[in-house]
Parts: structure tokens; sequence; C-alpha cells
């Protein structure tokens, strides 16, 4: 089945007299299941591309369609509250909310979703388990190395089991055993759980672990591999 | 911290400029002259004794039955010398009932030495006065004047009191006899030159003047301080402009930091916004949750700052700033207090208070705006 489906887009910038084509004539699918990794030098529009999929940009031209929804159709209000329920957010600056603790960073987002207390509470444990870090629970972010912290925002993204996550630089700030220890998570819950994870990355880490490579250039799709082949 | 300081520093600045004003008021209004008088039309333009007016059994019953006046005063005023030795000052002397002039100006707690007239013969003088003529408790002052109807008048009088008077040009010429050795002493045996009135509430005193005017006979002898006192008067009315002035300067000055603070949370949580946005919560809910964190923040900030204010505002009441050097020997020439005091009027603290809170939930509004035209990625990227 698949979960991402873009058609011809293409997203394109302007300020004054200056124009840019950060995204051409992209076409794509995701299914579900997949763990694929957008790679690209800088510039190459991997952010702004995984922006569209996710609903947090809307492209100039062509379809996005996310399980099974055309994007582009809903209005910005109907968009934010599709992407509360279909899609998980690991950001490369982990962005938790410093005030509150790795608990009620992972439980806000169902908080959002209006579901019931102890049904919070029991995903909430959960999540950090499959994570690795349940004894955090009760400890603010600054706390908590740059590991941990985007362990953290991979349980909040996992918390409205969404339809896929993306993850936009997850490993960029991370020495090299967090990167491990974060892979080793999201690999696990790709195959076991069969959860969706589409990056974007730099990382030859990340890439090593990728099940399917996506390389853009200046926007472009220059090759899709799937490395189990 | 910036709401605090600002209903602190408006609280405290209103304060101050209505205290003053009051203070002056009260001091050269409520210390001699009265918030309200019944005297001849005449006499206003020439306080001589001849200007007289009625002072019977009605004009009694009437300002008995008034509920407004909460006293009275007759008063007979005369001008003349007064002589102490070879000491002199020309002076006017004034004649009153010890008792209800008390109820009214409650004299006898300026007493500085001695006791009030209780006999015959009897005369109090003004601190400033006293110290002019060299006279002191015991002594013996001569007074020569102009009585009823050209009559001439003169009094040998023995010091029984020294008052001091806040209002420095009324203690530089009070002596003051009883009723009846000034209607002896000036021959004028019916009738006073003046009936002093203070109001249950004196700030409304012309209000009341006028609401009296309906019902006394002789309505055109009623008269408010502001019709007598018209310089004080004005100056009343251009501190109330100059207040409105000031304040909107303050507000305004209040207001830019205010939003300065603002756009300031703005600029530091803008990531956190747009990391919710990207999230999934709505704009509307997160402009509500911040505008009612916003109003949170500003009725701790304004109460807080309403703490602070109201104990610092009661003590400078309680003890006024003395003002010292060239200043108050100008502010005394004219007759006002050389002191700074407070307000303690009700209005004043909450009518600032609320006006910064006010401006404060008006300014709160200004991120809900920002919010809703909040690009998610744009505000993760700042």
């Amino acid at each position: 089945m698949n979960v991402v489906e873009t058609k011809n887009i293409e997203k394109v910038f302007r300020d004054a007299d200056l124009e840019v084509c950060a995204v051409n004539d992209v076409s794509l699918t995701i299914q579900e299941g997949e763990f694929t990794a957008v790679v690209g030098p800088s510039g190459s529009g991997k952010t702004t591309l995984l922006n569209m999929i996710g609903g947090l940009d809307v492209p100039t031209s062509g379809s996005v369609k996310v399980a099974s929804q055309e994007l582009t159709e809903l209005s910005k209000n109907e968009l934010i509250n599709f992407r509360l329920f279909n899609i998980g957010f690991v950001f490369q600056s982990y962005n938790l909310i410093p005030v509150l603790t790795a608990f009620e960073n992972v439980e806000f987002v169902m908080l959002l979703q209006k579901i019931s207390q102890k049904e919070r509470k029991q995903r909430v444990e959960e999540l950090l388990e499959a994570v690795g870090i349940p004894e955090k629970a009760n400890v603010r972010p600054a706390q908590l190395s740059g590991g941990q912290q985007q362990r953290v925002a991979v349980a909040r993204a996992l918390a409205p089991k969404p339809a896929f996550i993306i993850a936009d630089e997850p490993t960029a700030n991370l020495d090299s055993k967090s990167t491990k220890i974060l892979l080793d998570i999201m690999q696990k819950l790709n195959e076991k759980e069969g959860i969706t994870f589409l990056f974007s990355t730099h990382d030859q880490r990340v890439i090593d672990r990728a099940k399917r490579v996506i390389t853009l250039t200046d926007g472009k799709i220059t090759s899709d591999q799937n490395m189990k082949e | 911290m910036m709401i605090q300081f600002a209903v602190v520093l408006a609280t405290f600045m209103a304060a101050f400029r209505s205290g003053i004003m009051e203070s002056q008021v009260a001091n050269v209004v409520g210390g001699f002259q009265g918030y309200g008088t019944i005297n001849d039309t005449a006499f206003i333009k020439e306080p001589f004794i001849d200007h007289i007016v009625a002072y019977d059994d009605s004009t009694i019953k009437y300002l008995e039955s008034q509920l407004q006046i909460s006293a009275y005063s007759p008063r007979i005023i005369g001008g003349g010398m007064l002589t102490c030795g070879d000491k002199f000052k020309i002076i006017r002397v004034t004649g009153v009932d010890p008792y209800l002039e008390n109820q009214l100006t409650h004299l006898s707690s300026a007493l500085i030495e001695g006791r009030m007239m209780q006999n015959s013969g009897e005369v109090v003088l003004g601190a400033r006065l006293a110290q002019r003529i060299k006279a002191d408790i015991d002594s013996t002052v001569y007074f020569s004047g102009l009585g009823y109807h050209g009559n001439s008048a003169n009094m040998l009088l023995r010091v029984v009191g020294i008052v001091k008077l806040s209002n420095v040009e009324e203690d530089k010429r009070l002596a003051l006899i009883s009723l009846s050795d000034a209607r002896e002493g000036f021959a004028l045996y019916e009738g006073v030159n003046q009936v002093v009135l203070s109001f249950n509430d004196n700030t409304r005193a012309l209000e009341t003047v006028n609401q009296l005017k309906s019902t006394f006979t002789q309505s055109s002898q009623l008269y408010a301080w502001q019709e007598l006192n018209e310089p004080l008067y004005m100056l009343v009315a251009i501190n109330d402009a100059a207040n409105i002035i000031i304040s909107a300067m303050l507000y305004f000055v209040i207001s830019f930091g205010l939003f300065g603070t603002i756009l300031m949370m703005l600029a530091e949580r803008k990531r956190e916004f747009g990391m919710l946005i990207a999230l999934g919560m709505q704009k509307s809910k997160l402009g509500y949750i911040v505008y009612l964190e916003n109003t949170l923040l500003a009725l701790i900030g304004t109460a807080l700052g309403f703490l602070i204010a109201v104990p610092l505002i009661f003590y400078f009441n309680e003890f006024p700033l003395d003002i010292s050097g060239q200043m108050a020997e100008d502010m005394e020439k004219y007759g006002f207090q050389a002191q700074l005091r407070t307000s303690v009027k009700g209005i004043i603290f909450l009518g600032q208070a609320m006006a910064i809170l006010g401006i404060t939930l008006l300014f709160s509004s200004y991120p809900i705006l920002k919010i809703r035209s909040m690009d998610a990625v744009k505000a993760m990227q700042s």
C-alpha cells in the first residue's frame, strides 16, 4: 500500500527578482514499511521535498497524496489536523518543549488528539520503553544528552500512531554512539512493527542502514536505489 | 516584571500628582478658608466688617437641618493693627465660636502652646504672627482697628494659645478671639461677616453648594471655595489637565515597554510555536493559549505591582517628603505646604492598575495575529 505518492511536484521560491526551483518535477511513491533515505548535497531540495510530503509546505504545482489523502486540496487548518493524526516528525534539533518532561513531551501530541489519560499514560510508557529511556520519563530535555533527546523526539513522533515518520537529518547533531543507538531503535521499529520511515540525511551511517536511497540533485531525483537488490 | 514596574510607576506617579494638589486644597481651603461660605457678595471683593449676613435662629436651623453640611462656623472679621510691646503687624482679627470653629477646622489640634480661648479678653495667635510680634503665652497684645459702621475697635487681649497652621499666609495673620468679644469689640451686634461651611464630601463642594442654593433663601450669599478662590481652582483644573497629559505620555512609554516585551517573547518562542504548529496544534488554539498565558501574567503582574505600590503610597501619605531650600520658601510664600504627599484615593490605585492591565491585555492580542500568519517551517528555522 502506498503511504506517500507524489506526482510531478514542483516548488519554486520567489524573492524579489530571484526565482529558485527547489524541487523540480518529482514523482515518487513510498510504500508501507519502507525505511527510505533521501540524500543529496546541501541545497538539493531534500528538506523542501520532505516538508511538502509532511504537509508543512505546499507545492507550487503537482500532487501530494499521503495515506490516500490529497494534501493540496486541504485548507491550512485541515492540513494541521491531518498532520496531527497521520504524520510523525523527528527534527534535526530535536525541538522538544523545554519546560515539559520527557513523559509530557511524548504525551503532548496525544493531548491534542484528545486521547484519554489512561491510554496516554500506557502509550507513553510503552514508547519510552521502546526507545530505551523509561527511566528518563520525569526528566526535562535540558538534563538529557542529545541522543536521549532525539529518542524522546522519536517516541513523540510515534505517539499519535502516524501513517509514517519523517525524520529531517535526525543524526546530524549526534555522536557516533548516539547515532548507532538511535538507528538501532528506528530500524527495530521498522522491522518489528512495520513503521514507515522517510529520512533526509547526509550521514553515511544512516544511508548504510536504509532499504531504499533516493538521491536528489538540484531538486530532481537522479537515482532511486533499492538497497536490498 | 515589566508589568509590575509599570503598575508601580503609574500608580505612584498618579498618587503623587493627585496627592500634592489634594493636600494643597486641604491645606489652603480646609485649613481655614472653608469648603463653602455664606457671605455678602460685596465681602468677596472687599472683606470689610460692614459687609454682613444674617446669623439668626432661622439661619442656624437651616444649617443644622442640611445633611450635606458636616460643620459650620460663624466668623466676624475685622482689620487693624496688632501690637505687642514695640512690635506690630497689620492683621485681621477673627471672632469665632471656639466650639463650632473647632468642629470645622480642628484648630485645637494645631495648638503648639497653651489652649483655645475660654474667657473674655483671650486671643489665640498663629505661630508666625506670634514670632513676628514677639508674643508668647500670657503676653498682652493690643488691637486697634475699624469696627462696624465706622466705630473704632480697640481691644486689649491676653495670648492664651499659639497654633501653627500649615497654610503659611494664614498663619502669619491669624488672631482668634471669641465671637462675643468680637461683637463687643467691633460693635457688631447682629449678623456676622461669614459663616464657613464644611461638607460630608468636600470633594463635591461645588455640586453641594449648588444643591443648597435651591433651598437657601439667600442663595446669592452661598459660595463654594472654587468661587471664592479662583486662582487655586484654576490651578487644580490645570493640574487635572496636566495629569491627563502626563498620564497619556506615561502610558505611551509604558506601552512601548510592554509591546517590546511581547515582541521579545514572540521572537524567543517563535521556534517553539512553529514546532507546535508542525506537530498538529491548531493556530487558533495556540493563539488562545498564548493569550491566556499573557492574561495570567498580566493579572499576576498587576496584582504584584499593586501590592508593592499600595504600602508605599500609604507610607508617603502618612510621612510626606519635605521640600527644602528656595523651592520650599517659594511654595510657602504662595500659601502652599512645602511637602510632597501621595493621595490615598482608591480610584487612583485601581484606575492606574486597570489602565496598565487594559494596555497589557490589548497588546496580548498581538501574538494571536502573529501566530495566525505564522509559517511553521520558517518559524522553526528562526
